[in-house]
């Protein structure tokens, strides 16, 4: 927003942690809202739901197993008005919040409208829920859907260590040398010397806790999901003979996404963020410095560790009517 | 009890003036062969974004697919190079190489580290004037392509995309076309190459330099890779927009797609990018479904939930322009959803805003407008636009003039002039019972 709003901020902010205007009637209608939201992100669209359901097989004990907008429909449906406010007062306190601003402001005019706006919300009382953590999963796991799909498709989660660990930053940095752009390995041998995939990306979910890595692909009508399988386990072995000439292009592209993301204020601002709820509000300005510090051998190590088909949850998205 | 004193909420605070960001300055000069080269500093990030264009977007193109197929293969391979070699030099410097097209532009986009310049502009060169439009890269992209749009093809959004364009403008217009399975298996290399040839050199090009950058090395560079070459004497090359013909259709079109929800595409033509009330109407359409508090948004989301999101836009293109309301509803929704759109189309012509909404839009518009111009890259857009579509900095500033002067009379004015709420096209894809 332009710099000159910057109170107005604060005021809706202030405003919004307060209370909010719980009423049933303004209930029903966001509910109906998110259920049109659940159908168009994941029920009307082709392979829309596979994440959904890989969630629940990947994780078992974590709530990760749901997506934020929940696992289906009737989560959304059946939330009472209790539920949300009793949600509401035990998460979204001052005391469990961290406010960012970033952009043409002065720090002691911040620092006084802060005081101003959000001195005076009362501390709550938080809701001290555990968090279950994910045990190691021990052995492969799958499952098939089928769906109104043209194609056969593959999607893969292995599981990966907390945000906070160091070996995060090694999956992070594996899945750029697999699927970060035309030189990366699977593009080249899935999509173009292989020709089993049309499209094959390996992602990282950048979850707090323990979570996950992500591979997925589409199989080439014609070729199987055998052929793919053991083309990707392939892929994932050979990280083995990884070089350092490769590992420092995917460095230098990294170096230089850093510098590119730190064009908007936004970007600024979401990154102190971020480093903030991972315990260290100076990580904002350290993590290039992770990245570059990341050896051969580590990341060689990581591939054996994390991509172990007894650490891979995988789910088979088939064509209706499929044999 | 504590509660008591608290701070009253229910007046907003005050905002102080808003300051005005004119674009900046660039510096508009030519390479030894008369090669234009607009040069516009901006930012502090260490980063620089340079864009070869050419007067060879989707309007120039007589087939779908040709301009981003021609701009796409430019990437895959030169004389000297592999597709595969180019992508790992690339990397080396952490650089990207970009395409896209848009209306009047194929451009080609070098995004770097301003300290890596020097070292991938030949890089550049070669990929842009060597290309060698390998047989097998062509195959397997078309290939990969056509399994990525049976994908495509069973979304709703992209088939009600299809659809408006082809009962707005026209199937064969270049507004209209479209660029789906069928239209992609019968593109072939020769008629990129034959593209390529005919539009994509410097007698038809621009460069456009944004960022972090020193002048004069900069330009005694660009001028050993880019201006020794002579200007080839060709005419300038006429859109296609111009030699076809425009067949508009409106009314109810419907299309079966199975699936629990239907995509909505409601609009009607309007006007081209130059004329006068352009940023007036923009105005007009922000209030109407350009913004998450519009009146549509409030209308079919808040309060009536039949979706996740309605949007609407005021689009003006070189040679015309156009209206479009797009959402996604539950099937159930899609008569109340239309009927509604409707009413607020024709509430927009026969009440003025209320001064509260129109501050609160004028407000948006202006903030909007600032954030728009925050990073090199945003800024190297604008500058396109400006280039393409000769359009001046000094113009394009006049919005901030037009959108705090502008009133509730203008507005109702405006709508009653172009708003045709009676005279839709009503595309629909989704489950019709």
């Amino acid at each position: 927003m332009p710099s000159n709003q910057l109170e107005t901020a604060f005021w809706l902010e202030s405003d919004r942690m307060l209370e909010l205007n719980f009423s049933q009637e303004k209930l029903d209608i966001q509910k109906s809202v998110v259920i049109e939201e659940f159908k168009q992100r994941y029920l009307n669209q082709p392979y829309g739901d596979a994440h959904l359901k890989l969630r629940q097989l990947h994780f078992q004990v974590h709530p990760y197993q749901w997506a934020t907008i929940g696992k289906e429909i009737s989560h959304i449906e059946e939330a009472t008005l209790d539920e949300v406010r009793e949600f509401f007062f035990g998460y979204y306190a001052p005391n469990n919040a961290t406010l960012v601003v970033a952009g043409d402001v002065e720090p002691a005019r911040v620092l006084e409208l802060a005081h101003k706006w959000f001195g005076d919300i009362p501390r709550r009382k938080l809701k001290k829920h555990p968090i279950p953590q994910e045990p190691p999963q021990g052995e492969a796991r799958s499952m098939r859907v089928q769906g109104d799909v043209p194609l056969e498709a593959v999607y893969k989660m292995y599981h990966v260590p907390a945000h906070t660990e160091r070996a995060y930053y090694l999956t992070d940095i594996l899945t750029d040398i697999l699927s970060n752009g035309k030189s990366s390995r699977l593009f080249q041998v899935m999509v173009k010397e292989k020709q089993l995939s049309p499209q094959v990306n390996a992602f990282s979910w950048g979850m707090h806790d323990p979570g996950a890595v992500s591979i997925d692909g589409r199989v080439v009508k014609g070729k199987t999901i055998e052929a793919y399988e053991t083309a990707l386990q392939e892929v994932l072995d050979s990280l083995q003979e990884l070089t350092e000439e490769e590992l420092q292009r995917v460095k230098n592209k990294l170096e230089a996404t850093f510098v590119m993301q730190k064009t908007t204020i936004l970007n600024k601002a979401m990154g102190l963020a971020i480093s903030d709820s991972l315990g260290d509000p100076a990580l904002v300005n350290t993590t290039a410095e992770i990245y570059r510090a990341i050896s051969l051998e580590e990341v060689k190590q990581a591939a054996a560790t994390y991509f172990a088909p007894s650490n891979c949850s995988t789910l088979y998205y088939l064509p209706k009517n499929h044999a | 009890m504590r509660e008591q004193q608290l701070l009253d909420r229910y007046t907003p605070p005050a905002a102080g003036p808003l300051k005005k960001v004119s674009l900046p300055p660039y510096e508009q000069t030519a390479l030894d062969n008369g090669l234009p080269v607009y040069l516009l500093p901006y930012g502090t990030a260490e980063v620089v974004q340079l864009q070869m264009v050419y007067r060879a977007g989707t309007g120039y193109q007589p087939r779908a697919g040709l301009a981003s197929y021609t701009a796409r293969m430019m990437q895959e391979g030169t004389r000297r190079h592999s597709s595969l070699e180019i992508a790992q030099k690339l990397d080396e410097y952490g650089a990207w190489l970009g395409n896209d097209t848009t209306e009047q532009a194929l451009a080609m986009t070098l995004t770097t580290l301003s300290s890596h310049l020097e070292k991938v502009l030949p890089l550049f060169q070669e990929v842009l004037e060597s290309p060698a439009f390998p047989e097998r890269e062509f195959d397997l992209m078309k290939a990969r392509n056509l399994q990525k749009l049976q994908v495509q093809e069973m979304k709703t959004s992209f088939q009600a995309r299809r659809y408006f364009g082809h009962y707005l403008f026209g199937k064969n217009h270049p507004y209209g076309m479209h660029l789906g399975r069928e239209e992609l298996m019968t593109l072939d290399l020769p008629q990129i190459i034959q593209y390529y040839q005919q539009y994509v050199h410097a007698g038809n090009a621009a460069l456009l330099v944004v960022g972090n950058f020193e002048e004069a090395p900069l330009m005694q560079q660009l001028n050993q890779l880019f201006g020794q070459q002579p200007m080839p004497d060709t005419p300038a090359p006429v859109s296609q927009v111009l030699r076809a013909e425009l067949v508009s259709q409106n009314g109810r079109r419907y299309h079966q797609l199975p699936g629990m929800q239907a995509t909505l595409r409601l609009g009607h033509l309007g006007f081209r990018r130059e004329h006068p009330d352009y940023y007036p109407m923009q105005v007009v359409n922000t209030i109407l479904g350009g913004y998450f508090g519009s009146r549509l948004m409030k209308n079919i989301r808040e309060e009536k939930g039949y979706t996740y999101g309605i949007y609407s836009a005021w689009v003006s293109l070189k040679y015309h322009g156009f209206l479009v309301v797009q959402t996604d509803v539950g099937n159930e929704y899609i008569e109340a959803t239309i009927s509604e759109v409707k009413k607020e189309m024709q509430a927009l012509r026969q009440q003025p805003v209320p001064p509260d909404e129109l501050e609160l839009v004028k407000n948006y518009l202006l903030g909007k407008s600032i954030s728009q111009r925050e990073t090199p890259f945003q800024m190297a857009e604008i500058l396109r636009a400006s280039v393409m579509n000769g359009i001046s900095f000094e113009e394009m500033d006049r919005k901030f003039e037009i959108f705090q002067q502008i009133s509730a009379e203008d507005i109702l004015a405006l709508s009653q002039k172009y708003l045709q709420p009676d005279s839709l096209l009503e595309v629909v894809v989704g489950e019709m019972k």
